[in-house]
């Protein structure tokens, strides 16, 4: 199925976010997550299976004044 | 002499706020911090780039720092407020510097959309810090919005003139009472001097340091001059003169 992440179309199996981030190669800690345009809590990455079509913005924090 | 800056209930030693942004390496963030004596730095929030293996900013930032994200990227009062909430979701805290910017040649603030973000995240229990001209109108309204402090401009970001913007500051400090930090523009350390004077309560700048040759020394030069320009405000300048004034006794000359 697809998904959209951070803007760009993926393909992928179905999963968990919290299997998608470690799928991806990234630490869980320091990340903020919305899916579909609502902020999803670090406790529920573990419960919300993807759907096809879902849209998911994976933020970190970055160097800025 | 006890002189703390208190913002959100959080007392500061320094009031040198500094950015991480522009560093040829992040990892030279521990050494600025140290070196500036700074307790507050600002950071941003972007998409995770899965094709670049950086680190996290964050393992640089030591952990009694207070975090200070901006909503950089902005364009109105509803990005804003979307970032904002973001970046305390991360865990970080709850200040946030509010950026809303829809002019890409000056990087000029919006002050309407502003104001909106600010009496939004203060009603929602943020340490509202928002970057403005130095307006007084604006800078009512975000007083009334629930703002902690106001950071008006000294020139625009990241051009180092100094503080062009320095008497419409001044009526700020004079109007506003709250801590009015000179954001933006500052490029010597005799510009946060100067803003120290005449009664700035901090001063926060990140090109500065980060485009100097040794940023390091540089960082150690501003935290020098803004703690400089704050006791230099707080005894007090003397009067000027027009014609000299001697400085030794006019009676008992030897000739």
């Amino acid at each position: 199925m697809n998904i959209f992440v951070n803007g760009s179309i993926e393909n992928i199996d179905e999963m968990t976010v919290l299997e998608f981030i470690i799928f991806r190669g990234l630490s869980p800690d320091k990340l903020v997550i919305e899916h579909n345009e609502n902020i999803l809590k670090k406790e529920y990455w573990e419960s919300t299976i993807l759907k096809s079509d879902d849209a998911l913005e994976i933020i970190s924090f970055v160097g800025g004044g | 002499m006890n002189d703390t800056l208190i913002i959100g209930g959080r007392e500061l030693n320094s009031r040198l706020f500094i950015g991480s942004g522009k560093y040829s390496l992040d990892s030279l963030i521990p050494s600025i911090v140290e070196a500036s004596g700074s307790e507050v730095i600002t950071v941003a929030l972007r998409r995770v780039n899965f094709e670049s293996k950086t680190d996290n900013i964050l393992n640089y930032i030591p952990k009694h720092i207070q975090l200070l994200p901006n909503t950089s990227g902005a364009r109105n009062a509803k990005e804003a407020i979307r970032i904002a909430r973001l970046a305390r979701e991360s865990g970080c805290g709850n200040w946030i510097k509010i950026e809303i910017i829809s002019d890409n040649k000056y990087l000029l603030p919006d002050g309407y959309e502003t104001i909106k973000a600010t009496e939004v995240l203060a009603s929602e229990g943020f340490i509202v810090l928002p970057y403005m001209n130095p307006d007084l109108m604006v800078a009512k309204g975000l007083l009334q919005a629930g703002a902690a402090a106001v950071m008006p401009l000294g020139a625009p970001i990241g051009t180092n003139r100094g503080l062009k913007t320095k008497e419409l500051i001044k009526i700020l400090i004079d109007e506003i009472p709250l801590p009015i930090i000179v954001d933006a523009g500052i490029g010597k350390p005799s510009d946060a001097c100067e803003a120290m004077e005449m009664g700035a309560a901090a001063c926060l700048l990140n090109t500065a340091i980060a485009s100097a040759n040794n940023p390091i020394l540089m960082a150690e030069a501003f935290g020098k001059a803004v703690s400089a320009g704050r006791k230099a405000y707080l005894a007090g300048a003397g009067t000027k003169a027009e014609y000299a004034q001697a400085s030794s006794p006019l009676t008992g000359f030897l000739f």
